[in-house]
């Protein structure tokens, strides 16, 4: 088959996949303004703008939440990413010792139903007087997105290496600067991976925010799963549009502010 | 003496690579080192230009004991087999680099980067991205972005490996007019003993250099 020959397939599988993703979201939008539905009708019966009202004026501030949802997933990016590259140049680059183990190491959190660890996690943090803070929030969520980080850096780190820097130590830059200038636009890539993953991470958790944070420190995950748990279709729906929604929004932005600083620098 | 090495010794991940090395070059020398592939060549490149650690020994240059100067304060610029061209900038960009480094404003540094590129025969091609040039094209802008530094001594490792032979005769009396012009003192590896003959003004072998651990 040609490559002209398989483009149709292509598109096809393309659209298909489309479609699997989107839909659910469309059906998602739709419950969101539905009153009634009943079995088998194609369309809902009636419709509401209760969910709208509940989700802008109800007993939650959607845009605090919002706020500190965003910030508290864009620290467990920075940090994770920050957190990850560093491991990664010490095992790819400066080439420590017990590489293997720590890469075996950073998996761990994965291991562990979250829940387990969530609950031990818990009693860590109050022995360090740090429960019901945002910081032991932070750090607990960070523990949840830091194989994804390590593993992404870990990779690009590799495939990168220190070939370009080292050429630019010759011509004169110190490391510090040749780091900067030469290899951090070519592991750009990788960083907006592991950034985005810890950030989607933070984001959905709701288990380990519940209990480090001890029902204070509020994310759209934790308002959100109450509706669901009730069986509020209609208001589960509108909070799961938000949630997926924002997310995009932070990733449409983040993808353009890269952009933007990769021309800058031209 | 330019550069003076003595007994060298240096260890990669507790092996021994590089066993009792001396050497000396004069100013203003193009020397040679001639050997197969993998016995040490690069390892001595990179140990004069400081990027790998040395375990003992010497290295002088100018009068000046290198061992303990970090590589970017060396003045010893490699030009490696590979090229290694920074993608993320244009040619000219990439010549200008060691400048940007100085501190020259861009409009002087890329003036600098157009007379350089003169100097290797690429005129014009100051736009481009490195990924649209030829091997040999790519190779004469490391050669250029190399005598940007305005280094003390030039190490030109394999310059010639990723060429085919048209292309080769060209770069060979370019690198030759460029050292001349540029009163270059450079070291040069090679595992091709004519080349050797044709270029430099005395030929080291590297069987007498390096004692085999």
């Amino acid at each position: 088959m040609s490559k002209a020959d398989r483009k149709p397939y292509m598109n096809a599988v393309l659209i298909l996949t489309l479609v699997i993703i989107l839909l659910p979201v469309l059906i998602m939008i739709v419950w969101s303004f539905t009153a009634r539905w009943p079995w088998p009708n194609i369309m809902p019966e009636s419709w509401t703008t209760r969910t709208i009202t509940e989700l802008l004026y109800g007993s939650n501030d959607l845009v605090s939440i919002l706020g500190s949802s965003v910030l508290l997933a864009v620290i467990v990016a920075v940090l994770g990413t920050v957190i990850g590259l560093m491991t990664a140049r010490a095992t790819e680059i400066y080439r420590i010792r017990g590489r293997r183990v720590v890469s075996y190491v950073a998996l761990l959190p994965l291991i562990v139903p979250s829940t387990v660890f969530a609950m031990g996690f818990q009693v860590t943090l109050i022995r360090m007087g740090l429960n019901d803070t945002m910081t032991g929030v932070v750090i607990s969520h960070l523990v949840a997105a830091l194989p994804y980080c390590v593993t992404i850096m870990m990779d690009v780190t590799a495939s990168v290496g220190d070939r370009l820097e080292l050429q630019a130590q010759v011509l004169g830059a110190s490391p510090a600067r040749s780091f900067f200038d030469v290899s951090l636009p070519e592991l750009l890539p990788g960083i907006l991976s592991s950034a985005s993953m810890a950030f989607i991470i933070s984001y959905g958790q709701y288990f380990t925010t519940l209990l480090a944070g001890g029902g204070k420190i509020k994310t759209l995950a934790l308002v959100m799963v109450p509706y669901i748990q009730e069986g509020d279709r209609a208001l589960s729906s509108i909070y799961a549009v938000v949630f997926v929604g924002s997310a995009l929004v932070v990733f449409f932005v983040i993808e353009l502010m890269m952009h933007r600083a990769m021309k800058g620098e031209r | 003496m330019k550069l003076g090495i003595k007994d060298l010794n240096v260890e990669l991940n507790n092996t021994l690579i590089m066993k009792d090395v001396s050497l000396g070059i004069e100013e203003g020398e193009f020397v040679s080192l001639v050997g197969p592939s993998g016995c040490g060549k690069s390892t001595l490149f990179k140990a004069i230009a400081g990027i790998v650690p040395v375990k003992s020994g010497e290295i002088v240059l100018d009068g000046e004991k290198l061992n303990d100067i970090p590589a970017y304060k060396r003045g010893v610029v490699i030009v490696f087999q590979d090229m290694r061209l920074f993608p993320n900038m244009t040619v000219s960009e990439n010549i200008a680099y060691p400048l940007k480094i100085k501190g020259i404003d861009r409009k002087k540094r890329l003036a600098r980067a157009e007379e350089l590129l003169a100097d290797v025969q690429l005129e014009g091609l100051g736009d481009r991205r490195v990924n649209q040039l030829s091997g040999g094209q790519q190779q004469r802008v490391a050669l250029a972005r190399a005598l940007a530094a305005e280094p003390k001594m030039m190490l030109l490792d394999e310059p010639f490996s990723a060429l085919d032979e048209e292309l080769r005769e060209d770069m060979r009396q370019l690198i030759k007019k460029l050292h001349h012009e540029f009163h270059m003192t450079t070291l040069m590896v090679t595992h091709d003993i004519n080349e050797a003959r044709l270029m430099s003004d005395r030929i080291i072998g590297g069987s007498s250099l390096f004692h085999y651990v």
